[in-house]
């Protein structure tokens, strides 16, 4: 196998040739960008972008157009792996007689086309991840925008409502008007209106609302497709010498969502086509959001959180916008929804992707408290080190000091306290005075 | 020379009183008059519902023969003070008996409330407080037929668990989003409607009672509710919550709170230095106690200074109660609600079985108070670390 | 005149143990007893640690070594005379290197060594046994750094600036560098700065840290990336400085780009937006230092990760400025002179590579002998460690001022190749556990009984001076290699015994070299002059050199190089039936293999024992009870440990610390992977279940 076809040019088939270069592949790697995932952009392209028409199984060659004229690639091996199509809702204004997205209209089915964003006033449409990062990406750019979601509050079906609320108050609190419980209704140049009639200023329209995965080609090859492109865990279609990856692969009866699976599946395939035993095992599906507006993670679905037999453990903290859902069976967990907790969020990815169990103390993990004794347990034991360099206690501190060694540097010289890093002065001085009022009062006592 | 203490009322309060003061009045100062409403001595209302169980009503009665015989007590049975004539310091009863009185403590209870709901005063329709109650309940018990009972707190649950006790597949109507809304979240009511329904109790909840429909025969029928639902009912039991009975302090010139109840301060005084007001028919500080645990507190109080000795003001945040309801362990403790701000809230729950919920302050972390419901830890040991930081296996003693 | 009491003894010299060298004066004689005394000295301001406070303690205890001992036909170690040890190693030099040729003669240093016995070392190894076969025990301290310094700057020296620098400091960042425990006088320099350490464990570093990263073991360079990828992102790049002073920056933000700070979060358990401040923390301090330890290096991909802290370090323009920069806290005493001078496999005097033609023709006229005489380079410590007593390695090996029975990693395979060997030789005070299976001891002299000069982390050249005179029968390191030389056929005067005379050769072999010493003179050093290298032999005294790469860096084009490393997890993932991530590392009280201060009484009682720090619930979940002893496993062997349960460990990670000898040697479980740059071992990281000990 030397000669493999990568078709599509997104980030995902970048990995995927770079990853097949790293574990030592020699052949040929030639990338074909499919249709331009946002087709309805208005021509002209950018110059020399072969656009691919046609997959010839039998002849194992593809074909494609470049500036006007049809040439055919073959293969041994192809690898499709297009990005995912944005939906366009059937909103009045927003595709033009011929077909391509009007002014100022521009459709992200991935984070890829958040670049291309310009404008002064942006609204962006939608309430999954991808709109939430759009438009905390903007507002960090300090461009007004406003977030037009149809639930109560963005990422409500993935959150529920008191988490939602609480992103959607952060958004405010960085920048982002949110407005929820409204769809839109018309796109008039420069401007969207709502069903409720009013209308806001849109330089730009960001459209996320949803993407499917690009089956085209696979369909007219007669791959087997069902929602996506249907593979086996060697990422093989129903054609041995083609595979699929990223958002248009479905594995198991599952559309992979996100950048991190995607690459995992090129890491994969990398391996299986550099001849390494390799098998895809996808991770249960996780969302964790790239913005630093908010930390966000979720594990598994809300409805995983009610499962029988599971332990669940929520945590509401209102004033400080720290939420928590943890569903857990025999200490690990099958579902979350976490919410303004930075470390347990870090924590918890990294012990559910090693399949561990959590810490039994799952309040001071979720509230991020430092370690603290059992109920039962004695007091922190009274004869740790004073000095840790020198390992000297509270205890031989306290002899040498009723021997008459009554300051930081008489200690120092009895007992060599303070002299290795000097980070203990502080607290021997405490314990001098200390000493020092407890011998006066009880000398008042006793005259 | 004797001094006369009159008690109006008999129920499980004024026992209170009576008992600590006649354990605490060493040298026999006081002579007690108890003018008591009722027929039957005082008698353990928490657990009513045993008297439809097998308990006889001697069993539930808290009386002893030693209160009985005590030659200091006067038990005046269905003779209850009607009017008081504060300058005169003399009381009359319903059989026109003039008492008078060195002291007076007004531990007259509460009623049941009945919602103004068409049909409210057709045969087949009770309230659920006292022996009477009971016993005109049990006649009319069909088993088998279906009762509704009208509110759905914790007397509504002991209402509800005697038509079960007696044979009836009893309803429950209750107004709020779940059972026991001034004392519990949704998470333990959620366990404590899974134990209750596998009991056979059917919850109708966030629904009001609109009318009650009566039969051809005048009787009971049916129960409509205000979502439209019809129930078939021969039996509707009204415990809908009770409303203080504070009616001698209007005739005695004596304030109100603003929602009722005779106004006391938090040694349970009122206006007059001579009179004082315990159990539910008492607003402390404008606030009835309807639970029996701070009744008996306000009756410690008062015997403390009647022999003289120095009482503990009534203090109501801990509102800590712990209910072994139809098998059901619930518990609050320490403040639910607290006023510094929105608390944290940690719940650690297992299906509808285990429900464990903690509040902890926003400023310093420490344990305010909680809710345990179902098969939890052991309610002392948490308890016990309130006003703390949470130790690293406080989930292991919420539950273990 | 009444006969004054002759003035008690004393020298000014500096304490033995770690890299910073700490100055320190010695009082008293044999007969009242020595003390010790911390000097007003910049590195450690008159403090000293409890292992400076007690070094005199080794002088005299009880096993120390005093006489040769050569294994008799019993088996047993017998003392011998001078003459019978120098003879036996010398026939048994002969025997081998007749039979099997030079390379069957391996010669093993060490980072404690002085700068002169590091150079004669080498020279004896090369000039005498013509073998290529040393290498030295710093290649497991720091060998990645060096490796990565040098690919980074064109030299590797490894503060690049004096140590009282860091006080000027806002932020400075430790990563896998735990100061308060291994280097405590160094702490009162860092105490005014905001510190960022990265540390799997919160040491007692990490908790006087503003901000503590806690990643799992064996991801930092993933950290390292992610540090990188935000800077680029945020817009925190020094652009002036990247594009003047540096070269290669655009592969390396490349690579950076898929290092997002939640896929690091995901690899690492280190929160993004902890990782988000620490850049910002870094990017926003007007005086900044990016430090490296033994954490982040010894790894099987320690070169990388050192290579990802410069590139950060290089993205927000800190190397080579004033109050700002990045260097790597070395280990050992002379860990940076003693790779300078010749005890490293591939290496020639004043940091020759010995591959490179006019080094080889520059010292071997110094050595007076053909360029071509000189072998080429040898095996890695492990590597050689690993081909002991086979078919293809060496059948005799020197061991001078190191442990490996203890310090090498897969001890018990090394262990074996020990055992394997026709002949054994080592030179040391106290009789460690390599010595214990040695063929010939022979008992040399400790560092308050020697003259001799080390390097310390700074670059700065000191004197350590004598106080006492050794004890009879005992000679100096420089003593045996003479002796040994001259029975090898060689004229007396190649190998002289004073340490002045070497240090001329020293002088002159390293002249040109990067590490250059032809300036520095004992006479300048006894004057009191602070002289850092390269300090050419220049008609005017030259100043020495205490601040690197101020107008340039030491490649030919002068700019520094960013490196194009990609991420790579450990060599060994955990897996059910070695569930746990296992690191090793060291304690305040104990130094390297703890032959030196398991003899100190006061050292050694609060940490007799190797440990096993574990969290509680970790420890619960696998049967162990605190203080309790258990067995910790892995692939390649188990040792016993006392447990210690702390509650800010990782569930995921254990830690024991490798000082304690036979079932207490945690490298009876380390991995050997090596770092294919640098030869470092993997100690940091490696699969291991742990269990309730049986009898």
């Amino acid at each position: 196998m030397n000669n493999v076809l990568i078709v599509d040019n997104g980030a995902v088939a970048q990995r995927l040739a770079e990853r097949m270069r790293h574990h030592g592949y020699e052949g040929t790697l030639t990338t074909l960008a499919a249709e331009p995932a946002d087709s309805r952009r208005r021509p002209p392209f950018p110059s020399g972008t072969r656009t691919v028409t046609a997959l010839d199984r039998e002849r194992h060659r593809v074909l494609a157009h470049v500036s006007g004229t049809e040439t055919a690639y073959p293969y041994d091996t192809l690898v499709l792996a297009p990005e995912a199509r944005p939906l366009i809702p059937g909103i009045p204004g927003l595709v033009s007689a011929k077909g391509y997205l009007t002014e100022g209209v521009v459709a992200l089915g991935t984070a890829s086309g958040r670049a291309r964003i310009t404008g002064d006033t942006v609204v962006v449409l939608g309430e999954d991840a991808l709109a939430v990062e759009t438009a905390s990406t903007l507002a960090a750019r300090s461009v007004d925008t406003t977030l037009v979601c149809a639930s109560p509050y963005p990422l409500y079906t993935r959150l529920g409502e008191t988490c939602s609320a609480m992103l959607s108050e952060q958004l405010e609190q960085a920048g982002v008007t949110v407005i929820g419980g409204k769809t839109a209704v018309r796109r008039v140049p420069g401007h969207l209106r709502l069903e409720d009639g009013t209308t806001l200023r849109a330089d730009t329209l960001a459209l996320c609302t949803g993407a499917a995965p690009d089956t085209r080609l696979a369909l007219d090859a007669d791959l087997d497709v069902h929602d996506g492109i249907v593979v086996d865990d060697q990422l093989r279609t129903s054609d041995p010498r083609i595979h699929a990856i990223g958002d248009c692969a479905e594995y198991d009866g599952h559309l992979m969502a996100g950048v991190g699976a995607a690459w995992e599946q090129a890491e994969t395939l990398a391996e299986i086509l550099t001849g390494r035993a390799a098998a895809y095992r996808p991770r249960p599906s996780a969302l964790r959001l790239g913005t630093d507006v908010a930390d966000v993670c979720t594990i598994g679905s809300l409805a995983d959180l009610h499962q029988p037999g599971t332990r669940l453990i929520s945590l509401t903290d209102r004033a400080n916008r720290r939420y928590a859902r943890l569903a857990l069976r025999d200490e690990r967990v099958i579902a979350a929804v976490l919410f303004g907790l930075p470390q347990a969020i870090a924590t918890i990815r990294l012990l559910h992707r090693q399949g561990q169990r959590l810490p039994s103390d799952r309040l001071g993990l979720l509230l991020g408290l430092p370690p603290r004794p059992a109920s039962h347990s004695a007091e922190v034991n009274e004869n740790a080190p004073v000095c840790l360099c020198n390992n000297v206690s509270r205890q031989t501190l306290f002899q040498a000091w009723q021997a008459g060694s009554h300051t930081v540097t008489a200690l120092a010289e009895a007992a060599r306290a303070t002299t290795g890093c000097g980070g203990c002065s502080r607290s021997v001085e405490e314990l001098c005075g200390a000493w020092a009022r407890e011998t006066r009062s009880e000398l008042e006592k006793a005259s | 020379m004797t001094r006369t203490l009159l008690v109006a009322g008999h129920g499980m309060v004024g026992h209170r009183l009576v008992d600590q003061l006649r354990a605490l009045d060493t040298d026999r100062t006081w002579r007690i008059v108890i003018a008591a409403e009722e027929h039957y001595p005082a008698y353990d209302r928490v657990g009513l519902s045993s008297y439809l169980d097998g308990k006889s009503k001697s069993d539930l009665t808290l009386a002893g023969a030693d209160l009985l015989n005590d030659p200091r007590v006067d038990l005046l049975l269905g003779c209850p003070v009607v009017s008081v004539d504060r300058a005169a310091r003399t009381a009359r009863t319903a059989h026109d008996d003039r008492i008078p009185y060195n002291a007076l403590v007004l531990a007259t209870g509460s009623r049941p409330f009945v919602p103004p709901v068409p049909g409210r005063d057709l045969s087949g329709c009770f309230v659920y407080r006292t022996f009477d109650d009971l016993d005109a309940l049990r006649a009319a018990a069909r088993p088998g037929r279906p009762g509704v009972v009208v509110g759905g707190g914790l007397l509504g649950l002991e209402a509800a668990n005697a038509l079960r006790l007696l044979g009836m597949r009893p309803h429950v109507v209750e107004t709020g989003p779940h059972l026991m809304p001034a004392q519990l979240d949704a998470g333990a009511a959620r366990v404590l409607l899974r134990h209750v329904t596998r009991l056979g109790l059917r919850v109708h909840c966030g629904t009001a009672t609109a009318s009650i429909d009566a039969g051809a025969d005048g009787k009971v029928r049916a129960v409509t509710l205000s979502d439209g639902t019809v129930l078939e009912a021969d039996v509707v039991l009204f415990a809908a919550g009770i409303r203080p009975r504070d009616e001698l302090a209007g005739t005695m010139d004596l304030e109100r709170g603003e929602r009722g109840g005779i106004a006391v301060d938090d040694l349970c005084h009122t206006g007059d230095e001579r009179v004082w007001a315990i159990g539910e028919c008492a607003a402390v500080n404008g606030r009835c106690h309807g639970l029996v645990a701070p009744g008996y507190r306000m009756a410690d109080s008062v015997a403390r200074q009647l022999t003289g000795q120095t009482p503990e003001p009534f203090d109501g945040t801990d509102a800590s109660t712990t209910l072994k309801l139809l098998g059901v362990e619930i518990a609050t403790f320490g403040t639910t609600g607290p006023d510094d701000g929105p608390a944290v809230e940690a719940v650690f729950a297992e299906g509808s079985d285990r429900y464990a919920k903690i509040l902890l302050s926003r400023h310093s972390g420490d344990l305010l108070g909680g809710i345990l419901a179902g098969d939890t830890g052991s309610l002392t040991t948490v308890r016990s670390l309130i006003g703390r930081r949470p130790p690293a296996d406080l989930e292991q003693l919420l539950l273990p | 005149m009444s006969e004054l009491p002759a003035p008690i003894p004393e020298a000014n010299t500096h304490c033995p143990y770690c890299a910073l060298q700490c100055g320190t004066q010695l009082r008293g004689d044999a007969a009242v007893g020595v003390k010790v005394q911390p000097r007003d000295f910049p590195v450690n301001l008159g403090r000293l640690c409890q292992k400076g406070w007690t070094a005199t303690e080794v002088l005299n205890t009880a096993d120390r070594l005093t006489r040769p001992l050569v294994r008799g036909a019993d088996g047993r170690l017998q003392p011998a005379s001078w003459d019978t040890a120098l003879d036996t190693v010398a026939e048994g030099l002969n025997r081998i290197r007749t039979q099997h040729g030079p390379d069957a003669v391996a010669v093993f240093g060490g980072g404690g060594l002085t700068n002169e016995k590091a150079y004669l070392l080498g020279k004896f190894a090369r000039v005498t046994l013509g073998t290529s076969q040393i290498d030295y025990n710093g290649r497991f301290c720091m060998s990645s750094a060096a490796t990565a310094g040098n690919a980074a700057f064109g030299l590797d020296r490894d503060l690049p600036f004096p140590v009282a620098d860091l006080r000027s400091a806002q932020t400075v960042l430790l990563a896998g560098a735990n100061v308060a425990e291994t280097m405590p006088p160094l702490m009162q320099h860092l105490d005014q700065s905001q510190l960022i350490v990265m540390d799997p464990r919160r040491t007692a570093t990490a908790q006087r840290a503003a901000l503590h990263l806690q990643p799992a073991p064996g991801t930092d360079l993933a950290l390292a990336l992610g540090l990188l990828h935000i800077a680029v992102v945020e817009g925190l790049i020094d652009q002036d400085y990247v594009r003047k002073r540096t070269y290669g920056f655009d592969s390396a933000a490349q690579r950076a780009m898929a290092w997002w700070p939640e896929r690091v979060e995901e690899i690492t358990g280190v929160a993004a937006r902890t990782q988000r401040r620490a850049v910002r923390m870094l990017a926003e301090s007007r005086s900044a230092y990016v430090l490296t330890g033994r954490g982040v290096e010894q790894h099987s991909k320690g070169t990388d990760t050192v290579a990802g802290f410069i590139n950060v370090a290089l993205a927000l323009g800190l190397p080579g400025r004033i109050g700002s920069g990045y260097g790597c806290l070395t280990g050992q005493g002379n860990g940076q002179g003693g790779r300078e001078h010749g005890q490293k496999a591939d290496q020639l005097p004043g940091y020759r590579s010995i591959s490179d033609p006019t080094a080889r023709a520059h010292v071997a006229r110094v050595w007076g002998v053909a360029p071509t005489g000189l072998p080429g380079p040898g095996r890695s410590a492990y590597e050689l460690l690993d081909v002991l007593g086979r078919e293809q390695g060496p059948r005799g090996l020197l061991v001078f001022g190191s442990n490996p029975a203890v310090s090498a990693p897969h001890a018990s395979h090394v262990t074996e190749r020990l055992a394997s060997l026709d002949l054994l030789v080592v030179a040391d005070f106290v009789p460690s556990e390599t010595a214990r299976m040695a063929d010939v001891v022979l008992p040399v002299t400790q560092w308050a009984e020697e003259e001799g000069t080390l390097t310390s982390l700074e670059g700065r050249v000191l004197r350590r001076r004598p106080l006492l005179p050794p004890p009879p029968e005992v000679r100096s390191d420089l003593q045996v290699l003479h002796d040994l030389a001259v029975r090898l056929g060689e004229r007396a005067g190649r190998y002289p015994a004073d340490p002045r005379e070497v240090f001329e050769e020293l002088r002159a072999a390293s002249r040109g070299g990067r590490a250059d010493y032809s300036g520095i003179t004992y006479e300048r050093l006894d004057a009191g002059e602070t002289l850092h290298w390269p300090c050419p032999d220049t008609r005017a005294p030259h100043p020495g050199t205490p601040r690197l790469f101020l107008d340039r860096f030491a490649h030919p084009d002068g700019r520094a190089r960013f490196a194009d490393v990609d991420y790579r997890g450990p060599a060994e993932e955990i897996s059910p039936s070695y569930p746990l991530y296992a690191t090793t590392g060291r304690v305040l009280a104990h130094y390297q293999s703890g032959a030196q201060t398991r003899r100190v009484a006061e050292l050694n009682e609060p940490v007799p024992e190797a440990f096993l720090e574990v969290h509680p619930d970790t420890a619960a979940r696998c049967g162990l009870a605190d203080r309790s002893l258990a067995r910790v496993t892995s692939a390649r062997g188990g040792m016993t440990a006392r447990v210690r349960l702390d509650a800010t460990m990782r569930l995921d990670t254990v830690f024991v610390p490798f000082h304690f000898p036979d079932e207490g040697r945690a490298n009876l479980f380390t991995h050997p992977a090596l770092d294919p740059r640098s030869g470092m071992p993997e100690f940091k990281v490696c699969a291991v279940r742990i269990a309730p000990y049986q009898e």
